[in-house]
């Protein structure tokens, strides 16, 4: 499993590499920063770095899983869960653009669960459910 | 026989699904009902758990994985814990389609222990499927 540390001004990994946050930094930066950029929210600059690395991690070492529990317990996964409610309108966006099992994440952080039981397991309507939850209540 | 790639990656369905024949949903006993499974409570990871479910399609244990004519079948894989964590179904000329977690469809030789597979210049990690537990099969 790769590993990273997001500091204020540059993301540290684990093969003593480092990605620098300014774009003239690295060859690097711009990519990550574009991705940063696609997320029009108030979370702050580096919670989105973290949030944007986990992800690919995340989607990377779990791409052959069909357990949920393998799926949604796995580490980076968790570490987003950790982040708390100031990390949701960065899930409600991935959710949209990409949709994959968001679900455990979102109802460990927010107690709720707007997942009908005729739509369990439709990755399309429990998308739209939660989009729709986000929407109503202000994400 | 080699094994091919036979659809476009998705993660609308997981292997449990598409040895059940589903393209739409993912089956997985989850407790917070986060995803489908056929029989209420949803239970857990067991290997009689993915039995059951099988069951309310028509699946009973089998002998074997060898074609029989006027069967489905299908595989079960545990892994060391004896947790469920694949399936894998007979076609109608004796080979295997997966799914790969939120990948693609494979067609495949049987397997009684999963291996890496390599396709295409890529490697996929599929040694975590374990090994064979039981073959259910339902007439067709």
């Amino acid at each position: 499993m790769s590993k990273f540390t997001v500091y204020d001004d540059l993301v540290s990994l684990e093969n003593d590499t480092a990605i620098a946050l300014d774009p003239g930094y690295s060859s690097q930066g711009p990519e990550l920063l574009d991705i940063c950029e696609h997320y029009n929210s108030p979370v702050s600059r580096k919670d989105r770095i973290e949030f944007s690395l986990l992800v690919t991690q995340w989607e990377q070492e779990t791409s052959l899983y069909s357990s949920l529990d393998k799926i949604c317990m796995h580490p980076a996964y968790q570490r987003i869960i950790g982040m708390g409610e100031k990390i949701l309108p960065l899930i409600f966006s991935e959710l949209e653009r990409n949709p994959a099992h968001w679900f455990w994440a979102l109802s460990a952080i927010t107690g709720e669960n707007p997942i009908q039981p005729d739509q369990r397991g439709n990755l399309r309507k429990m998308t739209r459910a939660w989009l729709d939850w986000a929407n109503s209540h202000g994400y | 026989m080699t094994i091919a790639i036979t659809s476009p990656c998705s993660k609308d369905y997981n292997c449990i699904a598409w040895a059940a024949e589903d393209d739409e949903t993912w089956w997985w006993p989850n407790p917070l009902g986060l995803s489908f499974w056929p029989l209420e409570p949803a239970g857990d990871t067991s290997l009689q758990n993915f039995i059951n479910a099988y069951s309310t399609l028509g699946y009973e244990q089998s002998e074997d994985a060898a074609l029989e004519a006027g069967f489905r079948k299908v595989a079960l894989y545990i892994d060391e814990s004896n947790q469920v964590t694949h399936a894998a179904r007979q076609l109608e000329n004796g080979d295997w389609t997966s799914k790969l977690g939120q990948l693609y469809d494979i067609k495949h030789p049987f397997f009684e222990v999963w291996q890496d597979i390599t396709y295409g210049g890529q490697v996929f990690n599929t040694a975590i499927y374990g090994k064979l537990a039981v073959i259910l099969r339902k007439q067709i």
